[in-house]
């Protein structure tokens, strides 16, 4: 019988396999943004890099010591420090693709009371965060991890040798943990300011305040001598904290202990704001 | 699934927003049925709701759903029942069936059922041929009916539906009348409407709750035999109207002024018994009362006690 004319029926469960909810929620926020088309442009546009860098490896295995002349610094070089490196400059393309991912999706669902609609499905706050956060940890990744680790395959396939097969071991795995902590912390500021109210708008500043004003304040204390000013430069502590992972030199003024103590603290704060402001209650607007 | 399931049982439930209480010691227990929950706004109805999907702490007092201790087992009593929000409700970025099937995934169903569930739901709210428009764009009628296609998807046991016809057109509010009339008489779910439109109860439940400051006030069923002898009267006249009016209080159990006329509900079967039957009597009394009050009816007209009458008068106990 034709579905219009059946009227209401009950569900007959196929028994196929169920997804958890919080990867149910993780898919459907990543999916949302990809039907538009610049954010795939942004996308493709922050492997630009990576595809350089490629050609810089691909250029040097070939050239030898005279590439190494042309293009020095850690940047070019596929060793952990120089991932470090390559990660710190996409720094521009990490806010905008974690902006575009995460500034609306607790905010969003705050304004549309869109809480009291999960929280009346048999969800957790565990498998709400979590699927969000993977939303934005997804975008943080494809523009690192992932050019990352086909850089470390590219550079074994340039130039295959016992010296560099620290390319598909420890260096993956190096990648892999600092992903994991800068790319959660992220996230999870970003929600917290995401959650701290309705209008998308207002996140998008924070964001960018935090991100690339605390830089710009950073760097202004580095050209007037100041080393103190680095204590705002909020990405730069991510990266200065994974500087111990990474087999890095400290990439602030400041002592990685110092900068983990306090990404960790920033972290503990932003759970602290999100376990107090996601609620399913109505807002009223 | 057994008889029990489908029971929700609310005991000494009392919850209070930072000190306001919301609900006061309250208690009851539902059979699968269409029951309206009433009350004036701020009376506690949308708690009492979150209430029972386990939304919200309460302390002290229990909330069951079948055997499932809301308290503890919430997750696994919200798979029974399906939730339709007053505002909001609506998740931008979906079209109108990516939202039900998001929904129904929610749900703990597989990815292929929740999608075609979704379709199936559409067409019976009244929405296939929108399905596929970004819900965003949806106009008032269509987001309540996509609201309780979102309620559906799983296939609850019960439906928890606030003010589902909301801003509504007359057209679009009988229509959703009529599906909530279908599911709860028709495909057996049980439905808590709460509202605070009388018309909407009377339309679509069989029993009523009534809430008034959180506090459960009254449980009856919908229906006029059952409201046993009382009757209302509605009195104009002129004369000695201050004395009719305090003569009426004795005979009345309520007494109602509003410039125009008197009411007054009369239970028939508390007046002394005589040989007329009970509404000859009554309107006897009356005619004696207002002899003795000189106060002279020029129109007297009785008609039986309706839900809005019940409802009032156990909201706004004070009277005249």
């Amino acid at each position: 019988m034709p579905v219009h004319e059946r009227g209401y029926t009950h569900w007959n469960p196929s028994g196929a396999r169920v997804d958890p909810p919080w990867l149910v929620i993780a898919r459907r926020g990543l999916a949302a943004p990809m039907k538009r088309r610049w954010p795939l442009l942004l996308l493709f546009a922050a492997w630009v890099p990576a595809i350089v860098k490629g050609v810089i490896v691909f250029v040097r295995a070939k050239a030898g010591e005279l590439m190494d002349l042309a293009v020095g610094g850690d940047w070019t070089s596929i060793s952990p420090a120089g991932f470090l490196s390559f990660i710190e400059g996409q720094r521009f393309f990490v806010f905008l693709v974690t902006v575009i991912l995460g500034a609306a999706l607790v905010a969003a669902d705050r304004r549309e009371n869109g809480l009291s609609l999960y929280f009346s499905r048999p969800i957790s706050l565990l498998d709400y965060l979590g699927g969000k956060v993977l939303v934005v940890m997804a975008g943080y990744a494809a523009v690192t991890l992932a050019p990352s680790l086909l850089l470390c395959l590219f550079g074994y396939l340039v130039e295959p040798s016992a010296a560099s097969l620290d390319l598909l071991l420890l260096t993956p795995l190096r990648l892999l943990a600092m992903t994991a902590f800068v790319g959660a912390g992220l996230s999870l500021v970003l929600l917290a300011l995401s959650s701290m109210g309705t209008r998308t708008v207002l996140v998008v500043v924070w964001w960018a305040v935090l991100c690339l004003a605390g830089d710009a304040i950073g760097n202004i204390g580095d050209g007037i001598g100041l080393d103190s000013f680095q204590y705002v430069n909020f990405m730069g502590h991510w990266h200065n904290a994974v500087s111990l992972i990474m087999s890095s030199e400290a990439r602030l003024p400041v002592p990685p202990a110092v900068s983990l103590v306090l990404c960790l603290a920033l972290m503990a704060g932003a759970l602290l704001v999100l376990r107090n402001r996601i609620k399913p209650v109505e807002v009223v607007v | 699934m057994s008889d029990t399931a489908s029971t929700i049982r609310v005991e000494n439930l009392t919850f209070a927003y930072h000190r306001d209480p919301a609900l006061r010691d309250v208690s009851f227990t539902l059979e699968q049925d269409a029951v309206g929950l009433l009350g004036p706004n701020g009376s506690g109805k949308t708690t009492l709701l979150r209430a029972l999907l386990g939304q919200v702490a309460v302390q002290p007092g229990q909330v069951r759903v079948g055997e499932l201790d809301m308290a503890r087992q919430a997750p696994e009593g919200r798979r029974l029942m399906g939730w339709m929000p007053e505002r909001g409700g609506i998740i931008p970025g979906h079209s109108g069936v990516g939202l039900v099937s998001y929904m129904g995934e929610l749900s703990g169903m597989p990815r292929q059922d929740a999608m075609q569930r979704a379709h199936e739901v559409l067409h019976f709210v009244g929405l296939k041929d929108e399905r596929y428009r970004p819900c965003d764009t949806y106009s008032q009628g269509m987001r309540q009916r996509l609201k309780l296609a979102c309620a559906l998807v799983h296939d609850p046991q019960w439906l928890l539906l606030d003010e589902p016809t909301s801003g509504l057109d007359p057209g679009g509010r009988v229509d959703m009348l009529e599906l909530v009339n279908d599911l709860a008489g028709r495909k057996g779910l049980g439905v808590i409407l709460s509202t605070h439109l009388l018309a909407d109860v009377e339309a679509t439940c069989n029993e009523i709750l009534v809430l008034r400051e959180g506090q459960l006030l009254e449980r009856q069923p919908v229906s006029p035999t059952v409201v046993g002898g009382r009757q209302v009267f509605e009195i104009a006249g002129f004369g000695g109207e201050e004395a009719f009016v305090n003569g009426l209080r004795d005979l009345a159990e309520v007494v109602e002024q509003d410039g125009r006329h008197i009411t007054a509900v009369i239970d028939l079967d508390s007046l002394p018994d005589g040989d007329d039957v009970p509404m000859a009597r009554a309107v006897m009394a009356l005619l004696e009362l207002a002899r003795t009050c000189d106060y002279a009816p020029r129109r007297l007209r009785r008609r039986p006690i309706t839900l809005a009458d019940e409802f009032y008068s156990l909201v706004n106990p004070e009277g005249v």
